[in-house]
């Protein structure tokens, strides 16, 4: 049920300085981070990420999305809540921002269509590349992150969002209920 | 000029690493390396590993065992904007390099030279 997923703020993104407003989405909803960092990769590591892209989408795709994810850093965050992978897609929105509501990371930080980006022989430059499913975020984090650079801590979201040990720690602290006077 | 801040595990748990980076961006510096980390026991300085008070020495290692987030700024007057930060935020929530040696110092401590990205923001001619 509690499930990690990974989030690519794209190099797109990154040189236009929307680091902190996605990372701040991801915060307000009590996704915890549980590892972030920022990495520029090569061709060989890109590849890895994409290996199935050639297959699924075609060759124009996969070249162009070489491109653009080597063309400048990234920043990799690890999430972690409840349906994580689902709520983050449903934060990113679909691939294609011009089609992406208002509300959605790309309907509200990128605008641009497919046929746009075809004509113009680019890679949709939407903003965030976020895990499909499961497999895929548990395959990616493996990628992305080595085991010591993911963080397992207790933070204010298991109290409040997971309720976990909310009691207990109520209790500890001695918290009651206010009593009625009148 | 670079400057390293630190979101302590405060800013974390009150979920405010996202709008210091954005603060960052508003200032007008450039962030060159992101990473989550904990500071290491064994990074600390010797005068704090001889420790003798155990119950202290607990004390520091369950905090080391929570991470930060730790961010490398450059741009002029860094140092400066750094502080500002601080400012804003509150010492609790962020710690920022207090002059140009110390920044060089920890930059040097916290990150290696790899996890350190010289690029620069995509800007038209125009605006040069």
């Amino acid at each position: 049920m509690i499930e990690r997923t990974l989030v690519l703020v794209k190099p797109d993104a990154v040189e236009r300085g929307l680091v902190g407003e996605i990372i701040q989405r991801f915060e307000h909803v009590g996704l915890k981070i549980v590892g972030m960092k920022m990495v520029w990769v090569d061709e060989t590591f890109a590849s890895k990420h994409y290996f199935d892209i050639k297959e699924r989408r075609g060759e124009k795709v996969y070249n162009s999305l070489m491109n653009m994810i080597t063309m400048g850093p990234v920043v990799a965050v690890v999430l972690e809540g409840i349906s994580a992978v689902e709520v983050v897609r449903k934060m990113c929105g679909p691939t294609e921002p011009k089609s992406a509501m208002p509300g959605t990371i790309r309907g509200d930080y990128a605008h641009v269509s497919f046929a746009y980006s075809d004509k113009v022989n680019e890679a949709v430059r939407n903003v965030v590349h976020s895990s499909g499913n499961l497999a895929e975020a548990e395959a990616e984090i493996a990628l992305w992150f080595s085991w010591n650079e993911i963080y397992d801590y207790e933070s204010v979201h298991d109290m409040h969002i997971l309720h976990k040990k909310a009691t207990e720690i109520k209790k500890a602290k001695g918290y009651k209920p206010q009593e009625d006077n009148a | 000029m670079k400057t390293l801040i630190i979101a302590t595990p405060s800013a974390i748990n009150e979920s405010y690493v996202g709008k210091i980076i954005t603060k960052l961006d508003e200032l007008g510096v450039s962030i060159l390396g992101i990473k989550m980390s904990s500071l290491d026991i064994h990074n600390l300085s010797k005068q704090k590993q001889k420790e003798k008070n155990l119950q202290k020495k607990k004390e520091i290692q369950k905090a080391l065992k929570v991470p930060c987030v730790l961010i490398i700024a450059k741009g002029g007057n860094a140092i400066q904007k750094g502080k500002e930060i601080e400012k804003i935020f509150g010492n609790e929530k962020v710690h920022v390099s207090q002059n140009l040696e110390i920044a060089k110092y920890e930059i040097e401590r916290f990150f290696k030279k790899k996890e350190i990205f010289e690029y620069e923001k995509i800007k038209t001619e125009l605006f040069k």
